[in-house]
């Protein structure tokens, strides 16, 4: 049984998991929901929503909600500059994938892209190269609707679809997602994993909030300083409450996708877990480990942990 | 002469202009932005000018009202270098933080963030609190009480007045054409 209470953005949308189309969602339960787990601050968010005749929550104002939400971790993102954390593992994996005679265009997954934030950052200051695509993907259909627009208007090459990452046409050589593995827990979090046990898959890294005594309280006070929208500042801290701890993500990987050597970047073991906020649990075929390592660099020893150890 | 009122109405309008640039953020999903910042400061930057205005304005009717204005004078002179000590330290650890933030690399500026920027902002209201309290323990007369207390309630309405006008663009067409639009500041 999970100790930890869903956040607002988890129940507030639903989607069939064949079909991905949206399914409507009775405020009354979600807030009767909350108020059963003795969350009355997210009952009073999710009572404050606006509801259709029949007392579902409106999509379109759903929809509107989370574009505004998302503009603000966006700006979360853009002060920690996440997208140079995630250039500085994407960069020598490409290379080695080059080196290795893997065959290319490499596609690169953002798995729960939201508006997509990422994948234009990669797309506009990545220089992940020619032979590299970037794919957005998510289930919500005004999220990717959004991302599209902003790639379009600022003539990004990259693409998003409404779809399962894991389930795409052409399956991505690397995945990687940021903010969305807590959302999976106990077997869910292992069947993440394993939906990245694809032949053609060669690579994947998945950010998150590093899970530490001062995350929630770093958390409460960023989202309370830098986030306007009720939903943003609850889910915010409930997110690095939830986020999980490396050793959890290690053995999920290793029983979920056991093609893949673990490693952890950017991990911060010091008692005072400041330096390094966001950590990521990293998957490799194990051929390509040797080379990623020396394609690394410098910047080596942010690599860390599992089967490095 | 004490430089004291000159440096907090930089200090106001240094807040004010942050306070604009605070207003922006958080709002426009593009990446190429920097034109819609600088507006957003500017636009900070003016509205904290009509609050510096509206504060001098009542400084200059208390000296006039008052019948002893040098008096007057001095001791409002005591009680802005009073509250220079308190808002010059936040801002120069506020600069310092913020300019290692622009010129580190991603861990540096991820550590400016949490050690100073992000606490900063949130302790803001409590660091203008205590400056006008410093500022009326010093100089505990009736015009500098009022002064400091509209000039400290201006300061904690100016980002409530930035959301409630609304002067940043919302839309999304909005905000790319403020992107886009040719300038020297683009």
């Amino acid at each position: 049984m999970d100790q930890f209470p869903p956040e607002i953005s988890d129940l507030i949308v639903s989607y069939d998991p064949v079909t991905l189309a949206r399914q409507p969602v009775m405020r009354d339960e979600v807030v009767a929901r909350f108020r059963k787990l003795n969350r009355s601050h997210a009952a009073k968010i999710v009572a404050a929503m606006p509801i259709d005749e029949q007392g579902n929550l409106c999509p379109v104002e759903v929809d509107k909600l989370l574009i505004r939400v998302h503009a603000e971790i966006q700006r979360l993102s853009e002060e920690f500059q996440q997208g140079h954390r995630i250039k500085a593992l994407l960069q020598p994996m490409l290379s080695v994938l080059r080196a290795e005679g893997v065959a290319s265009p490499y596609r690169i997954v953002d798995v729960g892209c939201g508006p997509g934030y990422m994948v234009r950052w990669l797309a506009a200051f990545g220089d992940l190269g020619d032979d590299v695509e970037l794919i957005g993907a998510d289930y919500n259909v005004a999220l990717i609707e959004h991302a599209r627009r902003l790639a379009e208007l600022e003539s990004l090459p990259c693409h998003f679809e409404v779809a399962n990452a894991f389930q795409l046409t052409t399956p991505g050589t690397i995945y990687y997602s940021i903010g969305v593995i807590h959302h999976f827990r106990g077997d869910g979090l292992q069947q993440f994993f394993a939906s990245q046990e694809q032949p053609m898959t060669q690579a994947w890294m998945h950010f998150d909030i590093k899970s530490s005594w001062l995350a929630p309280m770093g958390a409460w006070l960023f989202h309370r300083a830098r986030m306007r929208e009720p939903l943003a500042r609850h889910d915010g801290v409930l997110s690095a409450i939830r986020a999980h701890p490396s050793e959890t993500l290690l053995d999920a990987a290793k029983s979920g996708a056991p093609g893949f050597a673990r490693m952890l970047f950017d991990e911060d073991e010091s008692w005072l877990p400041i330096w390094k906020v966001m950590h990521a649990v990293v998957g490799v075929r194990p051929a390509l480990v040797p080379g990623l390592l020396k394609a690394m660099g410098g910047e080596v020893q942010r690599l860390t942990g599992g089967d490095l150890s | 002469m004490s430089l004291s009122p000159l440096l907090l109405c930089v200090l106001a309008l240094l807040d004010a202009s942050l306070a604009g640039f605070r207003d922006a953020a958080g709002r426009n999903p593009l990446l190429f932005k920097r034109r819609y910042q600088i507006l957003a400061n500017i636009r900070g930057l003016l509205v904290g000018a009509g609050m510096v205005s509206i504060g001098i304005f009542s400084f200059l009717i208390a000296l006039w009202l008052s019948p002893t204005p040098w008096a007057l004078l001095n001791a409002y002179l005591k009680a802005g270098q009073a509250m220079c000590w308190v808002y010059g330290s936040y801002a120069m650890v506020a600069l310092l933080s913020l300019s290692v933030y622009l010129s580190s690399r991603p861990e540096i500026s991820s550590l400016a963030t949490v050690l100073i920027l992000g606490p900063f902002t949130l302790a803001r209201p409590l660091v203008i609190l205590a400056g006008a309290l410093y500022g009326i323990w010093v100089s505990p007369q009736l015009p500098i009480i009022i002064t400091i207390s509209l000039g400290a309630g201006l300061l904690m309405g100016i980002g409530p007045l930035l959301n409630l006008w609304k002067l940043n663009p919302r839309t999304l067409e909005e905000q790319s054409a403020e992107c886009r639009a040719s300038s020297i500041l683009s």
